[in-house]
């Protein structure tokens, strides 16, 4: 063990944790009481304390890969015994006791597990274990979700706070589904896939408002009309890839919704249109005092009205939607066209020299991407009563493949993870306050060294004989 | 059955063939051989649609296919195993034959995989597998394998002995007769191998520098003088 090198290597991270605390951490701006202008408060505690943890980070870290497993727990319980209290009192910044805690749990975790693990080699035939944990976890724990999802609503926990954030996460759960057909299987990377959400979302507003029709026959329309744009967009870049498909997409992305934001007088421009529909219950608006003629849900079911009803059926409305692309993505991957998606990522030339027409086949992959996005966009005009291209911007195509690319491209249970990771975890991270962003990109970037695949980097094969089990495994 | 009559291709401003002429009957196999860079994979290619003849005819059963696209050339009844094999990795041997069943009648998929699986036993060991985990000959065999899925009326090989091993080339080449000589396929063989391709093929045709220099009978080419001096010598 050569204890220069490390004591180096600890040194050189405490440095570099230095040099960034001290402008992010060491001051802050603070308004004066009396509200003009502002000081610099500077606290240089803190940093000290965020250097020191580095420093003792890192060394135990680094530590770990000797098979000793004895000196990071001994560090990092001395972080957590001695520590904590000197934090509680000495840093002004709770986030810091929290680093310092998962740290050191992270450390005592990682060097147990080398007490147990004989060999001592940690990693060894890592990718198998997790593609059996993962064909588990899809086996078993998809219809544990969904039994979840359907129960959830009832709870005795569930708040109107959490079915909201329940419907947020569905929408984005969907929407990953949707896109996951297009980055997932046919490894086409589109960073517009937001321009087709807003296609659906404004189909289903301008045709509710101008002709009247109501949500159900919106909802094949938006879908309809969102594939046509996937198609309009579609065939001229399917001769491209990677990169440049990328970019040509993004582009495509930012001119619907600038065609959105200046088209006053068919979108309404900056200002969105307003008083969309609502949705009903089999013709049965969730309204307190319906118009003369009509039942209203809560007088049909003799039961008092609640404003929560509604929230209710959206939930279960969007749950439905996206185990309804669910189930197709599953359907259509044991399809020809469905294999040809997948196969066509993985390479383009012997899939034509297998006589697989590529434009064909990308252009499907694209329109059936993209009437989820509308249907996911419907919904959420209808949700939200309200839409403008705010809404459409393209970090909501970035946040929907990050989603996509998270969860590991292709794995539909691995989209709902990342979904909930992505869109649910930062809402309990609030109370991090101004470090909540921080938390965020730090597990992002956690999940990125650790699982570099994604969450549940793994593929079902989509046929399996019945003595398969027999040759293969 | 398959017409190549001077058949020039380009990449941009360098000409890879100039005016190649060949010719495979039904039921023959036909190798073509050459030195690297000589244009055995372009012309193959060429036959497939990409690149595009600039000059030329490729008749196929009296066809001219030199502007059909790849994916329907394919549909006509010609199959390719690519070089390189470009078998689909991360899929199990099972769904990359069925990727090359694309163009075939679904009902048959059962009795084309037994063929497959009779002509090469480890395929039918493995099918479950993730083809990425197979051997550089076993990707070989798939790669045929995956070809002959789709019922081909001509079968184009380019360079299955590429980077395996002596025996597993012998293997190879073994089963390349045998569907030739039991299912009257006919096939065309891009190789550098030139001994092993030369003895299985009916005839051959030598290409230098986008030229065919020299044709004959398996057999003749073997025996000629330049073709042991260039293509023999040291080896084997």
């Amino acid at each position: 063990m050569d204890v220069r090198a490390l004591l180096k290597d600890a040194g050189l991270a405490a440095f570099v944790a230095f040099m960034l605390a001290l402008p992010m951490i060491g001051f802050q701006t603070v308004d004066f009481s009396g509200g003009v202008g502002i000081t610099v408060v500077t606290r240089f505690g803190d940093v000290a304390i965020s250097v020191v943890l580095v420093f003792v980070g890192r060394l135990a870290l680094s530590l770990l890969q000797y098979p000793s497993w004895r000196p990071p727990l001994l560090m990092a319980s001395v972080v957590v015994v001695v520590g904590l209290p000197l934090l509680k009192t000495q840093a002004h910044y709770p986030v810091i006791t929290w680093l310092a805690v998962i740290a050191s749990a992270v450390i005592a975790v990682r060097s147990a597990w080398l007490h147990f693990d004989v060999s001592g080699v940690v990693g060894r035939d890592e990718n198998n274990r997790m593609g059996d944990a993962a064909a588990f976890i899809g086996r078993w724990f998809g219809p544990v979700f969904v039994l979840f999802a359907v129960i959830f609503p009832f709870l005795p926990t569930t708040s109107r706070y959490l079915l909201d954030l329940g419907i947020l996460v569905l929408t984005y759960v969907m929407l990953g589904w949707g896109l996951n057909v297009v980055v997932g299987l046919a490894g086409l990377l589109d960073l517009g896939y937001v321009a087709f959400y807003a296609v659906g979302a404004y189909s289903y507003a301008i045709i509710a408002r101008d002709f009247g029709l109501t949500f159900w026959a919106c909802l094949p329309l938006a879908g309809l009309f969102a594939a046509f744009f996937g198609v309009i967009l579609g065939f001229p870049v399917l001769r491209l890839r990677g990169d440049y498909l990328a970019i040509v997409t993004l582009g495509f992305g930012e001119i619907i919704r600038i065609v959105l934001l200046n088209w006053a007088s068919f979108s309404g421009g900056p200002n969105g249109i307003s008083s969309i529909p609502r949705p009903s219950f089999l013709g049965m608006p969730f309204h307190p005092n319906p118009p003369e003629g009509v039942t209203s849900f809560h007088q049909f079911f003799n039961i008092d009205f609640s404003a929560e009803h509604r929230i209710v059926f959206l939930y279960y409305l969007i749950l439905i939607l996206a185990l309804v692309t669910n189930s197709f993505t599953l359907r259509i991957r044991k399809l020809p066209i469905g294999r040809a998606w997948e196969a066509l990522r993985e390479d383009e030339i012997a899939c034509r020299a297998l006589g697989i027409n590529p434009t064909n086949t990308k252009l499907t992959a694209f329109a059936i991407g993209a009437m989820f996005a509308g249907f996911a966009g419907a919904f959420f005009a209808t949700r939200q009563g309200f839409i403008s291209p705010e809404s459409f911007s393209f970090i909501e195509s970035a946040v929907i493949l990050a989603i996509v690319v998270l969860g590991g491209m292709g794995s539909q249970i691995g989209v709902v993870l990342a979904a909930v990771l992505l869109i649910g975890v930062p809402e309990f991270f609030r109370e991090l306050a101004q470090f909540r962003m921080l938390a965020f990109g730090a597990a992002m970037v956690g999940i990125m060294i650790w699982r570099p695949r994604g969450l549940l980097a793994h593929r079902d094969p989509s046929i399996r004989l019945s003595d398969a089990a027999g040759a293969g495994r | 059955m398959l017409a190549i009559r001077g058949v020039s291709t380009s990449y941009g401003n360098i000409q890879a063939l100039h005016g190649v002429d060949v010719e495979v009957r039904k039921g023959e196999i036909v190798t073509l051989i050459g030195a690297n860079g000589a244009g055995k994979t372009t012309l193959l290619m060429t036959v497939c649609g990409k690149p595009r003849a600039t000059a030329g005819r490729i008749l196929f059963e009296d066809r001219d296919i030199s502007m059909s696209p790849t994916f329907e050339i394919v549909r006509m009844g010609i199959a390719q195993a690519p070089e390189g094999r470009r078998i689909f990795s991360r899929m199990t041997v099972l769904e990359n034959l069925q990727m090359g069943a694309t163009v075939a009648d679904p009902a048959h998929f059962g009795e084309d995989c037994e063929r497959v699986f009779k002509l090469f036993p480890i395929l039918g060991e493995r099918k479950a597998q993730r083809a990425g985990t197979l051997s550089g000959g076993e990707q070989q065999m798939l790669s045929i394998g995956r070809a002959l899925m789709s019922r081909p009326r001509l079968l184009l090989l380019d360079e299955p002995s590429l980077g395996l091993a002596p025996m597993i080339v012998k293997q190879i080449f073994s089963v390349i007769r045998d569907i030739n000589e039991r299912e009257g396929m006919t096939v065309f063989l891009v190789e550098q191998n030139a001994f092993h391709a030369l003895k299985l093929a009916h005839r051959g045709y030598v290409l230098a520098n986008g030229r065919v220099v020299l044709q004959g009978t398996g057999a003749e080419l073997l025996a000629n003088r330049e073709v042991r001096a260039a293509y023999l010598e040291g080896g084997h």
